[in-house]
């Protein structure tokens, strides 16, 4: 058996390995786009950022790297590992490797929110907030209607129905209010913002968000071995010492405020909550503290790879949304080709 | 310490659905003990009762001489473990993982299993003899691996009690007999043991102590071969059984129930 330092070390090597993997990533995406800076003039403007000292590059370099680029990268990394962990989150507490923050109508749910803040012109902070209390009433009313169907054959078929119910319901909530709204100055908000997009995210709306980000996952962090007792059933679950309701809201609280958060800067996003959490639990296994680091880093890295393929591969900026189905739809269908035999 | 189990008066089910009604039992300590009685005659209800996972609808039961009502969720965890029924796993953990889960009570909200829980672990494998099926998914194995796994997440759980929910049912013939095998080998060790159980066969040959329930109550508790008699049994399954020795070779005799041949049904 291996020992505890055995295992600490190997845990830190990887830990380090994959860090530094995101690291390299975000240099290398920092200097692709339409405008292509060098590795030189990324490093200065980067160390300039962060030390504060005056380096010989030109200003544009260091507008489109300050501005533009590093916000973008900085938000595609948050949002990816917030979405992906959140999804590794709810699938273990509802017992389901189908439910996802899309799929669950959390992101409808946060979505509806935030239209409704914008429609009303509420300042940023209440979208944010608007976006958690509609993200959070969606996931508690679609795990309501999935208790109600009693003596369901197949729970796991209903809780995913229920999802695609409520988030539809959410989804002519945001249809109403996009027709409602000032066609000059609301709907052009509105519209780039369901798309989903990182284009227009700023260092003011990280600020906003990170602190969410972590309110959320922090205690997702420090739970993460008893995240794993979810996962048995409710009976067992209490039999060995967990209470199970409270704990269950305490984490889906916590996946919701990740996800309604980075909604409320990026927008809907979908897939990355649920095809992540499956390919890390391809290469980790379902152990919730292994599952959550190894969820995180996927997340992010391919949410930054995807963005910078959809900012930088053609002259014309592709959605990120499109591009996000267009891989994430094909990945899904192999992770479920796979993994459907081990769910049985 | 072997930890005895007393009920007083106690009245199981849901506050409009009444199933069980002035229960008083006695389940001695480190004994193995069998609960029996038809589909529907309360046997579920009273288990889940006796775990502290349904609220007493009346009366009282003492774990150990205390109040299990006055116990906390993590308290009951300590002294009493369940071996639910054997279920798919969604997510393929590992059988040492699904092991150690039953360290739960032991550990801190925010802590998760250490060296000496993984040692615990090990040897609760070890007592049960699947030591090579550590590193197996939990979703990859047989069913009746899958319970003597479930067996050793309580016994990793270390508590004085285990009840377990029909540990044969779903499984083939010669699994059943190693399961109860174990359950007889558990209880050497001054274990507290509940088995739910279909089969008199059975509990004639592995428990020391047997309960008969009908329709929410309970018609004669002691030691099993004078609680399962023919007349009893055939009370409580309304259908005509004898208990008949078989003689099994090398001069032992086997106890078994067949329905009664000289009687009809009705």
């Amino acid at each position: 058996m291996e020992t505890a330092p055995v295992i600490w070390v190997r845990r830190g090597g990887l830990a380090v390995l994959g860090l530094g993997a995101v690291g390299l990533l975000f240099f290398a995406a920092a200097t692709v786009g339409q405008f292509p800076v060098s590795f030189g003039d990324v490093a200065r403007i980067l160390w300039e950022g962060v030390t504060g000292l005056p380096q010989d590059v030109s200003d544009r370099a260091r507008a489109v790297v300050m501005d533009i680029r590093v916000p973008r990268l900085a938000s595609a990394l948050l949002v990816g590992l917030a979405l992906s962990a959140a999804g590794a989150t709810y699938q273990a507490v509802f017992r389901n490797p189908l439910v996802a923050p899309d799929i669950l109508g959390v992101t409808s749910g946060a979505g509806l929110g935030a239209v409704l803040a914008i429609f009303l012109s509420l300042p940023v902070a209440a979208i944010q907030g608007m976006a958690f209390v509609f993200g959070l009433g969606a996931v508690t009313l679609v795990y309501a209607v999935s208790r109600a169907v009693k003596g369901a054959h197949d729970p796991i078929l209903v809780l995913v129905l229920a999802g695609v119910v409520i988030g539809a319901v959410m989804g002519a909530g945001i249809a109403v209010l996009t027709y409602l709204a000032d066609p000059y100055d609301q709907l052009p908000a509105i519209t780039f913002w369901l798309m989903g997009s990182l284009a227009g995210v700023t260092f003011s709306d990280l600020g906003n968000a990170w602190p969410a980000v972590a309110l959320g996952l922090g205690p997702l962090f420090f739970l993460r071995w008893r995240v794993n007792l979810m996962s048995l059933g409710d009976d067992e679950a209490r039999a060995l010492g967990v209470d199970t309701e409270r704990l269950r809201l305490l984490l889906v609280i916590c996946a919701t405020l990740a996800t309604s958060s980075v909604v409320a800067i990026a927008g809907t996003i979908g897939w990355v909550g649920l095809i992540i959490p499956h390919m890390a639990r391809f290469v980790v296994g379902p152990e919730f503290s292994r599952l959550l680091p190894a969820t995180i880093l996927m997340g992010s890295v391919y949410l930054l790879g995807v963005d910078t393929i959809a900012r930088a591969a053609t002259t014309v900026e592709i959605p990120l949304g499109v591009l996000n189905a267009f891989v994430g739809a094909p990945l899904f269908l192999w992770v479920l080709a796979r993994a459907r035999l081990s769910w049985r | 310490m072997a930890l005895e189990i007393e009920t007083r008066a106690l009245a199981t089910g849901y506050p409009n659905h009444p199933v069980g009604r002035d229960m008083n039992l006695t389940i001695a300590g480190g004994r193995v003990t069998a609960l029996l009685g038809p589909n529907g005659c309360g046997k579920t209800t009273l288990f889940r009762t006796l775990l502290g996972l349904l609220k007493p609808q009346g009366g009282q039961i003492l774990i150990g001489g205390d109040d299990l009502a006055r116990l906390s969720r993590g308290e009951v965890a300590k002294r009493a473990a369940y071996v639910p029924q054997v279920v798919e796993g969604y997510f393929p953990f590992t059988v040492l993982d699904v092991v150690l889960m039953g360290r739960a009570p032991h550990l801190g909200a925010f802590s998760a299993p250490g060296a000496e829980d993984r040692r615990i672990a090990q040897g609760a494998l070890d007592e049960l003899r699947i030591t090579d099926l550590a590193r197996r998914p939990f979703t990859a194995i047989s069913g009746g691996q899958r319970q003597l796994v479930l067996i050793a997440r309580a016994l990793a759980q270390q508590a004085p009690v285990i009840f377990m929910d029909e540990p044969t049912a779903s499984l083939d013939f010669a699994n059943q007999f190693h399961v109860l095998d174990c359950v007889r080998r558990l209880a050497g060790a001054g274990r507290t043991i509940v088995v739910s159980s279909h089969h008199p066969d059975h509990a004639l040959r592995f428990a020391d102590r047997a309960v008969l329930m009908k329709a929410g109550g309970i018609l004669a508790e002691g030691p099993t071969a004078q609680v399962l008699t023919g007349p009893a049994l055939s009370d409580v399954y309304g259908m005509p059984v004898r208990i008949a020795e078989v003689a099994a070779g090398m001069g032992e005799a086997v106890c078994v129930c067949v329905p009664d041949p000289h009687t009809s049904a009705d």
